[in-house]
């Protein structure tokens, strides 16, 4: 029981250092696709953090919706960008004046929200799969929200088209 | 370790397993390769032939389109799957059963209506020869 406990400590602190170190890594590093590169690993060390939480649905999601897809969408974003073609200086770490504010006052909520509120102390029991425990809850007492999330990514579908609806027109694309 | 990680512990070893084996091949290419760097070796390659101009440039929008509606039906892939893990038992029960499959039909009927949608006005053409987007509107 020890044993596994500090397995778990180890893997945590493991997972935690490479989240905050590839964060870094988005932050500062002076090429954007390598601060692509370094929000996968920040994502990937993320989903490890879920999955030693137990919460395999999640960290399983966390892979493929983020890992999987939004790094995509941040991948063509940076294939968008207008200094692409100068790679060394393309990550603009600029406006300190107010991008140190505002991390600061964002670090004061978190802050906040974890000390003011008490952490579930007791031991959960739910260990194994926590997909039928979800999938029960979607068709039940979650049927409206889950029914409602079509809709929302319906209204994303229709968003992309509509905002990109003026570069899709068939004049000038070569 | 309890057996609960045992699933983790496959997990890790494929990644182990796959991490290594493209290092041993990088190393062994690395030592045993013999190195020419020189004229048309060092172009970039682009299926034999000549590459027309710098990769370095901005994407058409269309690239970012088709991202976004991937990133769609994944996540609606993602919310099919605790309903699927449920289905088999909820089919026991005939009223249960039709009920979920009620549910989902809505869920991804909404979806269909978007592809529908998005298909009919042209976002799905690659080509994009306007013929089909209407072209009328701005």
């Amino acid at each position: 029981m020890m044993d596994a406990l500090t397995l778990k400590d180890a893997l945590f602190w493991a997972f935690a250092f490479l989240t905050v170190g590839f964060g870094l890594m988005v932050t500062f590093h002076r090429s954007l696709v390598h601060a692509a590169l370094g929000l996968m690993g920040t994502l990937l060390s993320v989903a490890c953090i879920y999955g030693l939480l137990d919460a395999d649905f999640v960290a399983v999601t966390q892979i493929i919706v983020y890992v999987g897809g939004v790094l995509i969408l941040f991948l063509f974003g940076v294939f968008l960008t207008r200094r692409i073609d100068d790679i060394e200086v393309s990550n603009l770490s600029v406006n300190w004046m107010v991008a140190v504010p505002a991390g600061l006052v964002l670090l004061a909520v978190i802050l906040y929200a974890v000390i003011s509120s008490p952490l579930p102390m007791a031991p959960v029991d739910a260990t194994g799969p926590t997909v039928e425990g979800i999938g029960n809850e979607f068709l039940s007492r979650y049927l409206l929200p889950f029914e409602v999330l079509s809709v929302i990514l319906l209204a994303v579908l229709v968003g992309a088209l509509m905002m990109a609806r003026r570069e899709l027109k068939p004049e000038e694309r070569d | 370790m309890g057996a609960d990680y045992l699933p983790y512990v496959a997990i890790v070893l494929t990644i182990v397993l796959s991490i290594g084996l493209v290092g041993v091949i990088l190393v062994v290419n690395a030592l045993l390769g013999p190195k020419d760097l020189s004229g048309a070796k060092s172009e970039s390659f682009e299926c034999g032939n000549p590459p027309a101009d710098t990769s370095r440039k901005r994407f058409s929008v269309k690239f970012y389109v088709v991202a976004i509606f991937f990133v769609v039906f994944d996540i609606e892939a993602v919310f099919l799957f605790p309903w699927a893990v449920m289905y088999r038992d909820l089919l026991k029960s005939p009223v249960y059963g039709s009920i979920a499959l009620a549910e989902v039909l809505v869920f991804t009927g909404v979806l269909a209506v978007g592809l529908w949608y998005v298909w009919k006005k042209g976002a799905l053409d690659w080509a994009f020869d306007g013929a089909r987007s209407g072209g009328t509107d701005d």
